[in-house]
């Protein structure tokens, strides 16, 4: 071992911890040698040991008991804190759960009574012919109507008026008072009834005049529109 | 709270994250000694000290998903928020005296070194003495030096340790430690020719 070498080592040799035996031997071999190595092996170890006296002379040192005291606060604080953030955002995650079911609700229903009130038809009482018994606002033209209805309904709702009548009015005794409705019905109401449905998006609905009975039963038909 | 002390620092955590407010002061028992003696011994001062020492474990509480153990050990992870502490609070206080480092030249050989050998700054001292020129001396040291010399010397930590807590390779800490060793050598010789002249 040279000098130079010694020198890499001394510091491990002076705080004894150079694990190698072998090297450890031969570094004191040469300090027994070297009287400058020797020298500064000694220089070393009293820089060691003066280390070690100054950080015995401190003391084990601790933080004081405050700061221990005010971590557990704060620990406490944050704990809180985060609790109340993770019930927070429970209720806002339940919250927008609830909005998003309650608005998946509404358009169900929506769209339901939208299919609804496609397939149901439109009906107005446009023209009310016979009230209880008593004509009201009837032209001549619905009195006769309304006379030859009673004698029979086909003829009565013949192709001069333009009322088709109905199959399943047929059968039906005739009605002491008829009541015109208009109605608008889907064009799907016409092939039905027998009809041919127009053709085109815009014919979905057509409007039409229905002779009811005091029975409420549908004598004949007029497709107005 | 024995149990406590048995548990693993990885089990600890795990509770404390759960809420539980006695594994948490567990684990500050544990490491707050080494933290603060780090902080006392690099920046001299109990207060700062102290302040580091809670700063710690107040990012441990607010931060502690921020820890991975793949990355490292409890230990090392809380050290080194204390080291960054420890740091900012220098650059903060620039003020503070530093060695030049071109005073050593990393090698104590021969006859540079003679002098300083034949003088043996640390003989005559009386242990008071000694004590408060070796703090001086270490107090001096630029921050990288003081630090390894903080761990191994005045905490006796292994290289392995102190280079696990500072996040380099061992042998940088050994070389960092065999230059500060030279520095705090020239150090106390200038302070033990201070300390002559003024007595004579």
């Amino acid at each position: 071992m040279d000098c130079r070498l010694f020198n890499t080592l001394v510091d491990d040799i002076a705080r004894g911890c150079l694990a190698d035996e072998d090297i450890r031997k031969a570094a004191t071999n040469h300090a027994e040698a070297c009287l400058l190595c020797a020298r500064r092996l000694a220089e070393a170890e009293r820089l060691t040991l003066a280390l070690r006296q100054f950080a015995a002379s401190v003391g084990v040192l601790q933080a004081p008991p405050e700061v221990e005291k005010t971590l557990r606060i704060r620990f406490a604080q944050q704990r809180n804190l985060a609790q109340w953030h993770r019930r927070r955002q429970r209720l806002v995650l339940g919250a927008v759960a609830a909005a998003a079911l309650l608005a998946a609700l509404s358009v169900f229903l929506l769209l339901k009574s939208e299919g609804m009130r496609q397939n149901q038809p439109e009906v107005s009482i446009t023209r009310p012919i016979v009230k209880a018994g008593k004509e009201t606002e009837s032209t001549p033209a619905d009195r006769s109507l309304v006379a030859s209805a009673r004698a029979n309904p086909r003829n009565a709702v013949g192709l001069e008026e333009g009322f088709i009548p109905l199959p399943y009015g047929e059968g039906s005794p005739a009605p002491a008072e008829e009541q015109v409705i208009r109605v608008k019905l889907p064009d799907s109401v016409l092939e039905e009834i027998g009809l041919p449905a127009p053709n085109g998006p815009a014919a979905r609905y057509v409007t039409a005049d229905v002779l009811l009975g005091e029975d409420g039963i549908a004598r004949a038909i007029k497709i107005v529109q | 709270m024995r149990e406590r002390a048995e548990c693993s620092d990885g089990d600890l955590l795990r509770r404390m994250q759960a809420g539980d407010e006695e594994a948490f002061t567990a684990i500050y028992r544990r490491h707050q000694g080494g933290i603060y003696r780090f902080a006392f011994h690099m920046t001299g001062s109990p207060e700062i000290a102290e302040e580091v020492t809670q700063e710690v474990f107040m990012t441990l509480i607010r931060h502690h998903e921020q820890f991975d153990p793949l990355k490292g050990s409890l230990q090392a992870f809380l050290f080194g928020i204390g080291r960054n502490h420890v740091l900012r609070y220098f650059e903060r206080e620039r003020d503070h005296v530093s060695l030049d480092s071109n005073d050593f030249d990393g090698s104590y050989v021969l006859s540079d070194n003679l002098e300083a050998v034949a003088a043996d700054p640390l003989s005559e001292l009386t242990r008071e003495e000694a004590a408060t020129q070796v703090w001086d001396a270490v107090m001096s040291l630029p921050a990288i030096y003081r630090e390894v010399v903080v761990l191994c010397e005045l905490q006796e930590m292994s290289y392995g340790e102190a280079a696990q807590l500072l996040a380099c390779a061992v042998g940088t800490v050994r070389s960092r430690l065999h230059r500060a060793r030279g520095l705090l050598l020239s150090k106390l010789k200038t302070l033990r020719q201070v300390s002559s002249g003024l007595n004579s």
